[in-house]
């Protein structure tokens, strides 16, 4: 956890270096709801991560809150790289993070239910990770889901 | 008499206003017979431009026009490519690799006005040769972008949502309406978003200007830093190398299309 706190702050000095227009936009990154451009992190202390799942409590994560968001779960020594999708209110997918071709990182497109690449050839992917157009070669890996009460638990 | 004489003067010196104003008028504007296409005319002039020299180093150049030309006000839309393909039977690239979209089904709802994508540089090239006009230079497209301004972009150096569409303010949900938003000093609209464009460069290669409705002004990357001045890159007073590696002339996008130019005064 502690890397995740020197990187966000990390990003968010730069971003309050950038000025303007960009600094609202790298901090929306991590507070507002996820756009077709920025995926916010998922709230740290709203999930548990153990050898082989990820446990997120959804009461304490308001980024999940709604049908049309997606958070990123990011914790690089655990090679852990997930965004997770909540397309409707009862449906949660997970997936990994980056794009297939490119390797750079997914925003969700909730106005079109699919998974876009922020690099400039901009791959889309299904819901269930398989390509939808671009250049993207592979699928996006799968994780299995499983929500009881307000436990989403993330099987890797 | 003389009240008749009074009436008739007048009335012929109104004549003379309102053909002077049509006149003025016609010397800024040109519409192409063949397609419908608004042209404005871009003065001559000269401008400041990055090119690389013989050493491999970046150098400032100075391209002049000496004669004024004229761009089209818009890129080309569903409407305008719709005609070429009734009148000539043209099959585009993607419907040749029988690819899964296509200029008339590109993924996303389009009317006839907005800007026909999924069209290869060769495809541009085909339009431009029926109508009778080119696809521009990149020294001619980045002169007409700027506009005679000295900023980023044609309004300013930061990102202004009055001037370009991108995949923030369109949702990421497609193309928007030719001629939409503000236009630049000279007339010319979406030079920056909503789609990029075909220019020639050199007889050998093409390149794509001017961003799209899918970039992001701004956003986290995988190594974590924010790359925002991609948009701005695109407007670059730069021309590509003649050398450099070309793409073949078949590739095309759901955020590819081209505008026109006419080299005539």
């Amino acid at each position: 956890m502690k890397e995740y706190y020197s990187r966000r702050n990390m990003l968010k000095k730069s971003a309050l270096t950038a000025g303007g227009l960009c600094t609202c936009q790298i901090l929306d990154a991590f507070a507002a709801p996820s756009d077709c451009c920025n995926t916010p992190h998922l709230e740290p202390g709203s999930f548990t991560i153990s050898q082989d799942r990820i446990v997120i409590d959804l009461a304490k994560a308001p980024s999940l809150a709604e049908a049309g968001h997606a958070v990123f779960i990011s914790q690089p020594d655990e090679e852990i790289e997930l965004i997770v999708v909540r397309p409707d209110k009862d449906q949660f997918i997970a997936l990994s993070r980056f794009c297939t071709h490119g390797r750079q990182v997914l925003s969700y497109n909730k106005h079109w239910r699919l998974l876009q690449c922020n690099s400039y050839n901009h791959s889309l992917f299904k819901l269930d990770g398989e390509v939808y157009k671009g250049p993207a070669p592979h699928p996006l890996d799968m994780f299995e889901v499983e929500k009881k009460d307000q436990k989403l638990t993330i099987y890797l | 008499m003389k009240t008749v004489g009074f009436l008739l003067t007048a009335t012929l010196i109104i004549i003379l206003l309102f053909l002077t104003i049509l006149c003025s008028k016609d010397s800024t504007t040109w519409t192409n017979p063949v397609d419908d296409m608004k042209f404005v005319r871009i003065p001559a002039g000269m401008f400041e431009v990055t090119v690389k020299n013989a050493d491999g180093n970046d150098t400032l150049s100075t391209v002049t026009f000496q004669k004024a030309f004229w761009m089209s006000s818009t890129e080309v839309t569903v409407g305008q490519f719709s005609r070429f393909i009734k009148e000539t039977n043209y099959v585009t690239r993607a419907e040749k690799d029988s690819n899964r979209f296509t200029w008339e089904s590109p993924g996303f709802e389009q009317s006839v006005n907005h800007p026909v994508v999924f069209v290869s540089y060769e495809d541009a090239l085909a339009y431009a040769k029926w109508a009778k006009v080119d696809v521009p230079t990149e020294a001619e497209w980045l002169y007409a972008c700027r506009a005679g301004t000295g900023t980023t972009f044609y309004w300013g150096d930061s990102l202004d949502d009055n001037y370009l569409w991108h995949r923030q303010n369109t949702n990421g949900t497609g193309t928007q309406v030719v001629g939409t938003l503000e236009p630049n000093p000279w007339g010319v609209f979406n030079m920056v978003g909503n789609v990029r464009e075909y220019v020639h460069v050199c007889d050998i290669r093409y390149n794509v200007r001017g961003s799209s409705w899918t970039r992001c002004p701004s956003y986290l990357t995988r190594q974590g830093f924010v790359a925002d001045n991609l948009i701005a890159r695109s407007v670059e007073p730069r021309l590509a190398e003649c050398a450099e590696p070309h793409y073949p002339f078949t590739r095309y996008d759901d955020d590819r299309g081209f505008r026109c130019v006419r080299r005539s005064e």
